[in-house]
């Protein structure tokens, strides 16, 4: 099947604060196909958690929705009204954050809390008691069953993280949204959830948004990515083509700027100078060309068209070839 | 000639009161959070301090700038012992060694300006009398921030404003070592070459000795000249940087390099190199710390807790079966 569990299009939004508005997402357009791992890599402020959390419909107060749909399950969720979007929100899309330790209840055992969210299955108490354990067992916590009663404080971080992914999975979630889920965990760690993620979404069919500033993690779980800049998204593509032929020159200034890819050591590492753009004003033009090193006078006149270069890799940037291949 | 030689040093933590060790049973009311650590650092280098979190590379460094007092062991600096007189040293000490703390903006005072966060150095030791506006600005210029930045507060800062804050601070009484805690965690990719630049950059033009401690292993290739990986509060393996990256003795640290994700996706790893997680400092395991992680843990490494031994030079590693 070749369907798209989550298909966002022409999404904007803005936060309203108190200098005016911050037009944090712009006219955003990207998917999830059935059974794929999406990766949306950016920087500090461009926009990601927001884009996750629009997709939960879990926005600050002060944030309108400006234009868009985000279709899921053959609906728009920007169209369902609370008590529905409720009931969606851990059944059919769950959401995994950064740090366990604040997205876990300290107060409540693991098997209360996993035992919880299932308040709205119609099995009795044991069968999700038994549920969970069964959870907790496909992520790898040894012991299942008698863990149920300890508390999140009496695990260790990596613990912790993969207890937060069981109990997502609890329900059989059709979208999986991982958050930097693996950005507060040491290296070994994060190479184990990694390493979890890939095995479960071959137990579940899942399809996972996997949201990281981390291009390793990204390129080791991922079928497509998606790059965000400044609320845009610059490039997206299946992740060979764009590690192996970034064409969007922000993406290739983050890849080249990656310690980990950067074979013979240096001291002097390559960095994008200039800061992300203040996104109260959003100047014509491309987004990137302040700090673009290629840009060429029509980039600051004129903004740029979504450039196909086939294979489903798509750049936005005046230097991109019409019709490439 | 070393600048900074440490022997032998231990630093624990008392997690009992002898009422409550005595009620409880415990027959340890310390955990000990480095054990034996010896090493030296050449003035003008830069060693890499790298470990896992719990590792006790954090608490190292706190010991040796004299935040968190040491059981045993000792610590000469250019020559002397600044512990000589008790657990607290000298000012003068304080002047030569400096830390910059991770994340910087929770350790700038988020109610002060610029100028008086790298003014605060030469108040707290008697200078202020100095031209003080005039020796912000020189700071500022040195780690590549506008004058006119000297009126904001921390939260008009970016990350990497706030980390070049906190370098400005470091340098400000002309330390001769500066010990950096987690120099770029928290920082994006594009913004993390900019801090290691400018530290490598004030390393030439003011002759620095570095301490990095770290966990980011991309970083410590490029930015430091020796590394010394950490264990359970152990140094497990120490040696040139170049040298530990190509031929790693340790079975840990080549689990460690091993573990980086790959940027490359044609070659995904299979699996993780290294399963289980690090044992809790309070069941310190028999042997070798690391055996119960280990592929190759052998018989001897569950009783006996391997000697540094040297592997070329400058290499030392423990480790009863060496990957060479």
């Amino acid at each position: 099947m070749n369907g798209k569990v989550l298909d966002i299009r022409d999404l904007s939004l803005r936060f309203a604060t108190s200098a005016g508005p911050v037009h944090a997402l712009r006219n955003i357009t990207m998917a999830v196909p059935s059974g794929e791992i999406v990766g949306v890599v950016g920087e500090s402020g461009s926009g990601k958690s927001t884009l996750a959390l629009a997709v939960m419909r879990l926005l600050p107060g002060n944030a309108t929705v400006t234009s868009g749909a985000i279709g899921f399950g053959g609906g728009d969720l920007l169209t369902l009204d609370e008590e529905a979007m409720r009931a969606l929100r851990g059944n059919r899309i769950a959401m995994v954050f950064q740090d366990p330790m604040t997205s876990l209840n300290p107060v409540r055992s693991i098997g209360q809390q996993m035992v919880d969210i299932q308040h709205r299955g119609r099995a009795s108490p044991a069968e999700k008691r038994r549920k969970a354990a069964a959870a907790l067992k496909r992520v790898g916590m040894p012991d299942a069953e008698s863990q149920l009663d300890r508390h999140p404080f009496q695990f260790s971080g990596g613990m912790r993280q993969r207890i937060a992914i069981a109990m997502a999975l609890v329900q059989r979630p059709e979208l999986l949204i991982a958050d930097e889920v693996t950005t507060a965990l040491d290296v070994t760690l994060e190479a184990q959830i990694i390493h979890l993620l890939r095995e479960l979404r071959a137990d579940i069919d899942g399809s996972i948004l996997f949201i990281s500033h981390n291009l390793g993690a990204i390129a080791e779980i991922c079928d497509r990515v998606v790059v965000l800049y400044a609320g845009e998204v610059v490039e997206h593509g299946p992740i060979a083509e764009i590690f192996s032929h970034p064409q969007h020159p922000y993406t290739r200034a983050l890849i080249a700027c990656d310690p980990a890819r950067i074979s013979t050591a240096t001291r002097e590492l390559p960095v994008i100078p200039g800061d992300v753009p203040n996104l109260r004003h959003v100047a014509d033009g491309c987004i990137f060309q302040p700090r673009c090193s290629v840009a060429i006078a029509k980039c600051a006149a004129e903004r740029p068209p979504d450039r196909d270069c086939g294979a489903g890799h798509v750049a936005r940037c005046h230097l991109v070839p019409e019709g490439l291949p | 000639m070393s600048l900074l030689e440490i022997r032998d040093l231990n630093v624990r933590y008392a997690i009992a009161g002898r009422v409550k060790a005595a009620v409880a049973g415990l027959a340890n009311r310390y955990i000990d959070a480095v054990i034996d650590v010896s090493f030296e650092v050449a003035a003008g280098s830069t060693l890499a301090m790298v470990g896992e979190s719990g590792s006790g590379k954090s608490t190292l460094a706190r010991a040796i700038v004299g935040l968190t007092p040491f059981a045993s062991g000792s610590i000469v600096f250019d020559g002397s012992n600044p512990f000589a007189t008790g657990p607290h040293p000298s000012r003068a000490y304080h002047r030569d060694v400096a830390m910059m703390f991770q994340d910087p903006v929770s350790s700038l005072s988020p109610r002060r300006t610029v100028e008086a966060l790298v003014g605060e150095p030469f108040v707290i030791h008697g200078l202020g009398n100095r031209n003080l506006g005039a020796e912000v600005r020189r700071l500022l210029a040195l780690v590549g921030l506008p004058a006119d930045f000297a009126g904001r507060y921390p939260h008009q800062l970016s990350g990497g404003q706030a980390r070049r804050v906190g370098v400005a601070r470091a340098i400000a009484l002309n330390p001769k070592l500066i010990i950096a805690d987690e120099p770029t965690a928290g920082l994006d990719v594009s913004v993390q070459g900019e801090i290691l630049n400018l530290l490598a950059r004030l390393q030439a033009e003011l002759g620095l000795t570095y301490i990095v401690i770290t966990h980011n292993l991309a970083v410590v290739r490029h930015a430091s000249d020796r590394t010394a990986i950490m264990y359970m509060g152990r140094i497990v393996e120490a040696g040139p940087t170049a040298e530990i990256f190509a031929a790693a003795l340790h079975p840990y640290t080549a689990a460690l390099i091993a573990a980086q994700p790959n940027p490359d996706p044609a070659h995904r790893r299979s699996g993780p190199v290294l399963t289980g997680e690090v044992t809790s400092l309070r069941n310190r395991p028999r042997g070798c710390e690391f055996h119960p992680r280990c592929a190759r843990a052998a018989d001897d490494c569950r009783e006996l807790v391997p000697a540094a031994i040297g592997r070329g030079p400058g290499h030392t590693v423990r480790c009863h079966h060496p990957l060479a």
